[in-house]
């Protein structure tokens, strides 16, 4: 073998210095060069195509089966060069695609994608390789998702509109630390006022200053601010100046539940301004502070803001007994204060006739309103007079009382379906000072006592309620939820009634056996001191959508009613037993397995999430066992 | 009912009427043309990309249709549509050019917003590696920038 190598070597030589015009004997190398390849004698074959090229036979086609001789020889890098040489001598897209070749069999894919790249932005769609590297790039794409990432600056790469649609899904911390990934970045997010329009600092960027707010409003260029929601803690003064400077004709979300205000730099009237610009575009309005008086800011939204939706007051004032509109109501109701603590009382006609001239809330839905000092049932029946279509109503820690309120709610609002009420604002009494709280306030001797003689006549309360939440109102009793709930059995989903030491079995039983409360799927019933074994147990029977189940502080929950809840609430995510001393460590056990055999029957896993024991005479063997099996735990 | 749709690189998808229409450009071609057997032509969509948003089309049929900006902008992504996102950039940018191009707003919403999260709580770096980005700004430049935008460096 050798022998002939050599000796074609010999030849090659002789022939090139006797032949080199002559064209015949290219012909017979030719055809011996790929006779040789055809055997896979490719190192002779290779040295055939060199000899050829250097006889002056077409460059093109000794170049081609060089390489090829040279691939398949595996002396890639040596073919890379030819490949590179060619390109260099002329750019056609076969040197590419042989190039592309070589590249991905040594398992260079994003080299190979570049090279294919600029082969195909280089070349003339007519050279007759082009489809062929076209295709080829399509492939390296589709093969790049699932083996090699190749990243793009898509900024720059897509049109302007659609890059700012992707920056507008940003917050603003985002959207500013974006600005220091390059120049061009930098300039479009600075110069695109469209990026500036939501704008919501959240409580964990606490070293936001107004300056650099007011450049990031600066930056809006005029373009109207649709959404401003702060919840850090700033200065609320420069804030309300800035947006005096902003344009503020389509703001429809004013959310500044952080900011402070020092008094005496006219807060209110630059208030009024804002809310005023913004006026028919105002849909959700947050906003407390010292600073304001919860009517003014009412008569305010009802002057000019017609759509509003969402309204929610906190730590704010009442204005009673100042000059200002709706101010002093007393005198078209006197005694209402006291008048309205009966059940199924109303406010007085003239109080009515002069609700008459005001423009209604049609729009508002939600209505919260937190830690409002001072507030008596005049002007909160004034705003639920108001709102003809209230969906939701918070009243928490407002200290005003709850049969007023029922007695406003019965013949306003008509769509309420979620109420949450808690008088207390200290909810997290010590179970020991429940003992001394009649003491504190005493309500037992009010005359809405049991049971409800005359339901009134126009009863609007009753379509369904959704979401009901009294917690420690100290005067509901059986009578007073069955009248509030006797419609909404099958509707109610969320029943808080933490707290009521009046409430018996019968007001969890009343519903049955007509019509439980199908729907129930979050129920409060800590500290509700007077309900019995016997009545849990019937009424959780009856439960068996329930998610989350609070029994606290509830002597009356034993091993027995844990053998209810294992056996029907299989859907369980949270359970409260906390002071709950009538359990067992037996009872637990068999309370966990009851679950776990339940859920292994279903082949389902473990529901139960959260399970609270504080204060139980739970051993801490047992305990262990409970931790066992569930992810979390109060301890 | 079907509709011929005609890729950039001429391969033709036969498709639902109601699955053509998700994109409001058809929608109004077919009002336009109305019957007619004749393919659509798509020149700015390549068959890979057509296949990707077809599949989409057909897999939020009927989904309905919500006109209300806010609702659009602060729905998240489900868990199919990041599935279905799972894509290299190209390719992803690629179908946000075809969506916007078809006239699909709910897809170019999902491909922007899965856009948006490669960048959400990424630091100025780690954006520049995802999206293979040189740093231009002068040392200066950057300083300044950073210095006003500071309070959103820590997360």
């Amino acid at each position: 073998m050798a022998a002939v190598i050599i000796l074609t070597c010999c030849m090659i030589s002789t022939w090139m210095e006797r032949y080199v015009t002559s064209s015949p004997y290219q012909q017979t190398l030719k055809q011996l060069g790929l006779d040789y390849f055809e055997q896979q004698r490719y190192d002779e074959a290779y040295r055939l195509f060199v000899a050829l090229d250097h006889l002056g036979y077409p460059p093109e086609w000794c170049l081609h089966y060089q390489i090829q001789c040279l691939f398949r020889l595996h002396r890639l890098q040596q073919a890379i060069q030819h490949c590179r040489y060619a390109i260099n001598r002329q750019p056609l897209g076969r040197w590419y695609l042989a190039l592309l070749d070589l590249h991905l069999h040594i398992g260079q894919h994003d080299l190979a994608l570049s090279i294919v790249r600029t082969a195909v932005t280089l070349l003339d769609q007519s050279d007759p390789d082009w489809d062929d590297l076209s295709w080829k790039e399509q492939w390296l794409l589709q093969q790049q998702s699932t083996t090699w990432p190749v990243a793009q600056d898509f900024v720059g790469l897509l049109p302007c509109e659609l890059v700012t649609k992707v920056f507008q899904q940003l917050a603003l911390p985002d959207l500013a630390r974006c600005t220091t990934v390059s120049r061009a970045w930098y300039q479009f997010i600075h110069t695109t006022p469209l990026l500036w329009q939501h704008m919501t600092i959240q409580t964990y960027q606490p070293r936001l200053h107004a300056s650099t707010l007011k450049l990031y409003l600066k930056r809006l260029q005029g373009t109207p601010l649709l959404s401003l929601r702060v919840r850090t803690h700033l200065d609320g003064n420069n804030l309300l100046s800035l947006l005096c400077q902003t344009n503020c004709s389509q703001l429809s979300v004013i959310e500044l539940l952080g900011p402070y205000y020092a008094t005496g730099y006219h807060t209110t009237t630059k208030f009024h301004k804002i809310v005023s610009l913004a006026s028919t575009s105002l849909r959700e309005l947050k906003i407390g502070s010292s600073s304001f008086r919860l009517n003014e800011i009412f008569a305010l939204v009802t002057q000019h803001c017609p759509n509003l939706e969402l309204l929610s007051v906190y730590d704010c004032f009442t204005s009673l007994g100042s000059s200002l509109p709706n101010a002093n109501l007393h005198h078209l109701d006197p005694g209402a204060n006291q008048r309205l603590e009966l059940f199924g009382q109303f406010v007085s006609p003239a109080f009515l006739e002069y609700l008459r001239q005001f423009d209604k809330q049609p729009r508002l839905k939600q209505l919260s309103l937190t830690r409002v000092h001072g507030l008596t049932i005049l002007p909160l029946a004034l705003i639920l007079l108001s709102s003809p279509n209230l969906y939701s109503l918070t009243l928490d820690a407002c200290l005003v009382n709850i049969i007023p309120v029922i007695n406003i709610l019965l013949r306003a609002c008509s769509g309420l379906r979620h109420f949450f009420y808690h008088r207390n604002q200290f909810s997290a009494l010590p179970l020991t000072s429940y003992a001394a709280e009649d003491s504190y306030n005493d309500l037992s001797s009010w005359p809405i006592l049991s049971p409800v003689v005359e339901p009134p006549k126009l009863d609007c309360l009753a379509q369904g309620w959704k979401y009901l939440v009294l917690r420690e109102t100290r005067v509901l009793n059986d009578a007073l939820l069955h009248y509030l709930l006797r419609r909404s059995y099958p509707t109610i989903e969320h029943l808080d009634l933490q707290g009521h030491h009046k409430l018996t079995d019968q007001a969890l039983l009343r519903s049955l056996p007509r019509a439980p409360m199908a729907s129930l799927r979050h129920c409060v019933l800590s500290q509700c001191i007077n309900l019995t074994e016997y009545g849990l147990c019937t009424f959780l029977e009856q439960c068996s959508d329930l998610r989350v189940l609070h029994l606290a502080g509830l002597s009356a929950v034993t091993d027995r009613v844990l053998q209810v809840i294992a056996r029907r609430c299989v859907f369980l995510l949270e359970l409260n037993l906390s002071h709950c001393r009538s359990i067992s460590d037996q009872g637990l056990r068999s309370f966990i397995d009851a679950l776990l055999y339940a859920k292994r029957a279903q082949s389902l896993p473990l529901h139960l999430k959260d399970i609270q024991l504080v204060q139980t005479n739970i051993s801490l063997d047992c305990f262990s066992r409970v931790m066992a099996h569930i992810q979390r735990d109060g301890v | 009912m079907s509709v011929r749709l005609l890729s950039s690189d001429s391969e033709d998808f036969t498709v639902a009427k109601e699955v053509a229409e998700r994109s409001m450009l058809i929608k109004n071609m077919l009002e336009d043309v109305g019957d007619n057997d004749n393919p659509i032509p798509l020149p700015n969509v390549t068959a890979k990309i057509l296949r990707k948003v077809i599949e989409w089309c057909e897999h939020h049929l009927g989904d309905p249709v919500t006109n209300d900006e806010n609702e659009r902008r602060n729905t998240e992504i489900d868990e199919w549509d990041q599935k279905f996102m799972e894509v290299d950039q190209e390719t992803l940018f690629d179908i946000i050019l075809a969506a916007n191009y078809l006239d699909i707003k709910p897809l170019l919403d999902v491909g922007c917003k899965t856009v948006a999260n490669m960048i959400k709580g990424k630091t100025a770096e780690e954006i520049r590696k995802i999206f293979n980005i040189v740093n231009d700004l002068t040392p200066e430049e950057e300083a300044q920038i950073r210095k006003e935008n500071e309070w959103a460096e820590d997360r």
